[in-house]
């Protein structure tokens, strides 16, 4: 089994619409799917925005993770598999199979312990594949799929160029390398020079005491800093500055973890430092991004709290996204770019693994 | 078992709100929680690491929902489960437009908005189900009459009453209607399962009817503005009533135990229509409902079966339509069954009793002066339709609705003083409604000049040193003084409601904000305009009382004196129906005629 995450960069840039393309050829390629969300997707109105959403239609055969309530707003058909203990605002989480399809709203596990819950069941009921949609900007919990699929677009900024920069920036975090080591990590802050270990007494690099730790056990030498939490980029722009750090290797369990320490502007600012600096930063989890999506769309704020439909030039934006990045890039309003989509996603996660 | 006690972060992201966390704080240090507020507008990273120094099991985090701030709140969960501390903690988001939706999307465990209570955050500390405060909640259904001695302070009036109830019993005596003959086989028709038996009592029934109804019964004929409801229509209604039970959270009107029971009235003609108004109501707090019935019902003797709709001022009362309408009706809300002013009166009482109904209503004064019906007719009928209200047990209230039409409230007030006693001597429990309005009597005297209050507490304290009865102004409160705008209807409602709930009265009927001026049927939203404006006031009162100056007094003292007036006359003239058409308890100059619908078939009881 392979989960396959959507993450947007911003509200209304195009999960929902990515998820829907994927599971029409998913359906097409006879692929037994499983769906859930780590937030609330599916709703006919925006919850912030107010302005209309497409709600996910499910095929019969399909198996859900989603909220108890989900099921009493959803139009298809759903037999009930099992319960879990996952609870989320909307109630616990069920496992059901879609018997007649219909349109779902997808509320399921929030939080990265439960997504992996859930995952695991998820395999027991041999499913191919799994889509994670996405919910607003979060990403966290995406650090359990196998793939990323980044969905981005006019609502995270109107302004092309900036987009594509940020586009290209949160890509290339994603591509810092994979450990080679093969250990079981702890889940403790460690570091190992010169073959001794310490465990450290924190999990995230998020507090002046932590840092002032890691500057007491730094010595010459060469070994490995693991950081299993968050990396505050605040701490790891001083990291960089300590004496001790050439020659060593920071690891952490993925690059969202990085990646959320601090603005892409900070992040991508300290990624240049890194060299410079001798360090060499590692995760233990690659998660790569398979795609970039596309959505001209953005709603645009007007005084009285409300929000109208807006678009940005939709070739402009595509050309210059893919002149960018070294990834297919959709934009999956249009029909070709559907099919293509999971085409580049079913090699990626299946035939290259 | 001593309960664990948590260790508790409350974070307001907002730049200045942060008085619900307050609250809770002020809460959770009661039951003992460990509690950190943090000051307001704290950067997310910084809140992060708050959790982490304090090591806390619990974040509460509050923020009124804006542009941009979903993102934030996304973020900042995403940090929180980035760090690893997802995990240890629960967390939860209070605030202006925050649902449960809202909060599942940004990555909470729960979400609180406007409305919460306390003990709801509290709740989700303490890792417990909330389960709301039962007594707030729940409604109970309350017999007003309960606490009630029906005893005279005022002895001369009693000595008065008990002379005229006595002549109206001895007059009565063997007289018999068309009315309560059908009243006792439409009991009988209830009781029997004998198909043979039933055609047998339907056949002697529709002999005592009208045409048009006998036509019903005779060849299925209905009255031309009705139709039967479809197999279909009863199927989607008995659907919409299941899904709304389903659904609903009854709401309380009353902030404290002193406040009157709320009663509104529904009447549209359509059974559906009725029943969604009804449950509409009961989700926005009122306490009971008052059933209307077309006027031309009173008009005609004897009842349709079946399920009928469409009639245009009032719900058809078939025995089919009201166990309908009950089936539908939360069982925690009051009923009442109007029988107070027709032809049909006494088995309106019996279909009303048999269908489960609460409580009705009988006036012989009003429905003979006001209400069209034959003073001899109703008064015999009066007598029968009260002794079932107190076989079925059910309270009725004796309305003074005359008063609308120009009768002057002492002798509005005689009249229902009159059918009162009666009913107490027929063992029954009446329920004293005065009018709350804006009557041509105080139009024209201009006791209503300077305030709607001191005519109308007057009214409640005449009463009250007349007998210890209950009092269930009505009916709806501050008619004549609503307009067509909806603001200034429900204001007015909602301010006699505080002052009845002020003067400690047992119940009120309120009238929707669009009622008096709808020209066809009532929207919802101006029924919970009245019902918000109602509890709002309530609210704002609370055990603080409006004060009527010293007129109320004045004139609560003259309202008697004239009430010893009216009924030393009846007395001495001593026949209450003669007294009737002669305009002793409301002249035709005043607006009072007496009704001619059942002239003369009152008959002794061996003619039948």
């Amino acid at each position: 089994m392979r989960a396959l995450g959507i993450a947007g960069t911003a509200k209304n840039t195009g999960k929902t619409t990515t998820t829907a393309a994927l599971i029409e050829e998913i359906k097409k390629n006879s692929l037994s799917l499983g769906l859930t969300s780590i937030g609330f997707d599916g709703e006919e109105i925006d919850n912030i925005t107010g302005l209309p959403k497409p709600r996910l239609k499910v095929k019969k055969g399909c198996i859900l993770a989603v909220a108890e309530n989900c099921l009493k707003v959803s139009s298809a058909e759903i037999d009930i598999l099992e319960n879990s203990q996952i609870k989320t605002p909307l109630g616990k989480i069920v496992f059901g199979k879609v018997t007649q399809e219909g349109l779902v709203v997808v509320a399921g596990p929030n939080k990265s312990r439960d997504l992996h819950v859930a995952l695991d069941k998820f395999k027991k009921m041999k499913c191919d594949m799994v889509i994670v949609d996405g919910a607003l900007n979060r990403l966290s919990p995406m650090g359990e799929v196998d793939g990323l699929i980044i969905a981005t677009g006019a609502a995270k900024t109107p302004d092309i160029d900036q987009l594509v920069e940020e586009t290209q920036q949160l890509v290339k975090i994603f591509k810092i390398d994979q450990s080679e080591e093969r250990i079981d990590w702890p889940n403790c802050a460690t570091i190992n020079i010169n073959g001794k270990k310490t465990i450290l007494n924190f999990k995230s690099l998020i507090d002046r005491s932590s840092l002032e730790e890691i500057k007491g056990i730094l010595k010459k030498g060469a070994g490995y800093i693991y950081i299993p939490g968050l990396i505050s980029q605040t701490y790891f722009a001083e990291l960089l500055k300590l004496e001790n750090i050439k020659n060593k290797t920071l690891v952490c369990k993925n690059a969202i973890k990085f990646l959320l320490g601090g603005n892409l502007h900070e992040v991508v600012s300290n990624l240049k430092q890194v060299k410079k600096a001798g360090l060499n930063l590692q995760v233990i989890k690659k998660i790569p991004v398979l795609a970039v999506t596309i959505n001209p769309f953005y709603p645009a704020y007007r005084y009285n709290n409300k929000y109208s439909a807006e678009f940005v030039d939709k070739k402009v934006l595509y050309k210059k996204m893919v002149q960018a990045l070294d990834i297919p890039v959709y934009n999956v309003m249009e029909p070709v770019h559907k099919k293509e989509l999971f085409k580049t996603v079913f090699n990626k996660l299946f035939v290259c693994n | 078992m001593k309960s664990k006690k948590h260790k508790v972060l409350l974070a307001p992201l907002d730049p200045v709100h942060d008085i619900g966390l307050k609250m809770i704080k002020r809460a959770l240090d009661e039951k003992g929680h460990h509690t950190i507020l943090l000051p307001p507008d704290l950067p997310p990273e910084e809140i992060l690491n708050k959790i982490h120094e304090n090591k806390v099991d619990t974040v509460l985090i509050s923020r009124t929902l804006g542009y941009g701030v979903a993102e934030i709140l996304g973020k900042f969960i995403d940090l929180i489960d980035a760090s690893g501390l997802r995990d240890t903690i629960k967390i939860a988001l209070g605030g202006m437009a925050v649902t449960p939706e809202l909060a599942t999307e940004l990555g909470f465990d729960a979400g609180f908005g406007p409305g919460t209570e306390v003990e709801e955050a509290v709740a989700f500390v303490e890792g417990r189900e909330y389960k709301p405060d039962i007594g707030k909640f729940v409604k109970n259904k309350k017999d007003i009459t309960q606490r009630y001695s029906y005893k005279y302070t005022d002895k001369e009036i009693e000595n008065l009453l008990d002379k005229i109830t006595s002549q109206i019993l001895e007059w009565s005596n063997n007289k018999t209607s068309p009315g309560v003959k059908r009243a006792e086989l439409r009991e009988e028709m209830l009781k029997t399962s004998n198909p043979k038996e039933l055609a047998k009592l339907r056949n002697e029934y529709k002999e005592l009817c009208d045409d048009v109804v006998k036509n019903f019964y005779e060849n299925g004929k209905l009255h031309s503005r009705t139709r039967k409801l479809t197999k279909e229509e009863l199927e989607s209604l008995e659907n919409y009533v299941a899904k709304i039970k389903a659904r609903m959270k009854p709401n309380g009107l009353q902030h404290i135990d002193k406040n009157p029971l709320v009663f509104i009235q529904y009447g549209t003609g359509c059974p559906f229509m009725d029943i969604a108004h009804i449950k509409l109501c009961e989700a926005w707090g009122t306490d009971g409902v008052v059933h209307f019935d077309p006027s031309w019902g009173a008009r005609t003797e004897g009842f349709f079966e079946g399920y009928i709709t469409h009639e245009e001022d009032g719900s058809v009362i078939t025995p089919e339509n009201l166990l309908r309408i009950k089936k539908s009706i939360n069982e925690n809300v009051l009923w009442q069954v109007r029988a107070h002013r027709g032809l049909n009166t006494p088995e309106t009482v019996v279909l009303a009793g048999n269908s489960g109904a609460d409580l009705t209503k009988i006036n012989i004064a009003y429905g003979s002066l006001g209400g069209g019906t034959d003073p001899e007719r109703l008064t015999v009928d009066a007598i029968s339709a009260i002794k079932y209200a107190a076989k079925y047990n059910m309270p009725f209230d004796v309305v003074t609705n005359e008063e609308l039409s120009g009768v002057p409230a002492y002798k509005a007030f005689s009249g229902m003083l009159i059918v009162s006693h009666l009913a107490l001597k027929l063992g029954g429990k009446p329920i004293l409604q005065p009018l709350f309005c804006y009557s041509p009597e105080v139009m024209i005297n201009g006791n209503m000049e300077n305030n709607y209050i001191d005519f109308n507490a007057a009214k409640i304290f005449v009463l009250r040193k007349i007998i210890d009865a209950p009092i269930w102004p009505g009916a709806p409160i501050g008619f004549l003084t609503h307009t067509e705008e909806r603001v200034q209807s429900s204001i007015t409602t909602a301010l006699h409601a505080g002052l009845a709930s002020s003067l400690g009265v047992d119940a009120i009927s309120i009238a929707s904000s669009d009622e008096a001026f709808s020209g066809g049927p009532i929207a919802g939203a101006s029924r919970i305009d009245t019902l918000k404006a109602t509890k709002e006031v309530f609210r704002f009162l609370g055990n603080a009382k409006i004060t009527p100056t010293k007129k109320a007094e004045e004139w609560a003292q003259i309202l008697q004196e004239n009430i010893k007036k009216i009924l030393t006359k009846v007395a001495q003239h001593g026949n209450f129906v003669s007294a009737l058409y002669e305009g002793l308890l409301g002249s035709r100059e005043e607006g009072a005629y007496p009704g001619r619908a059942g002239r003369n078939t009152v008959t002794s009881k061996h003619s039948y």
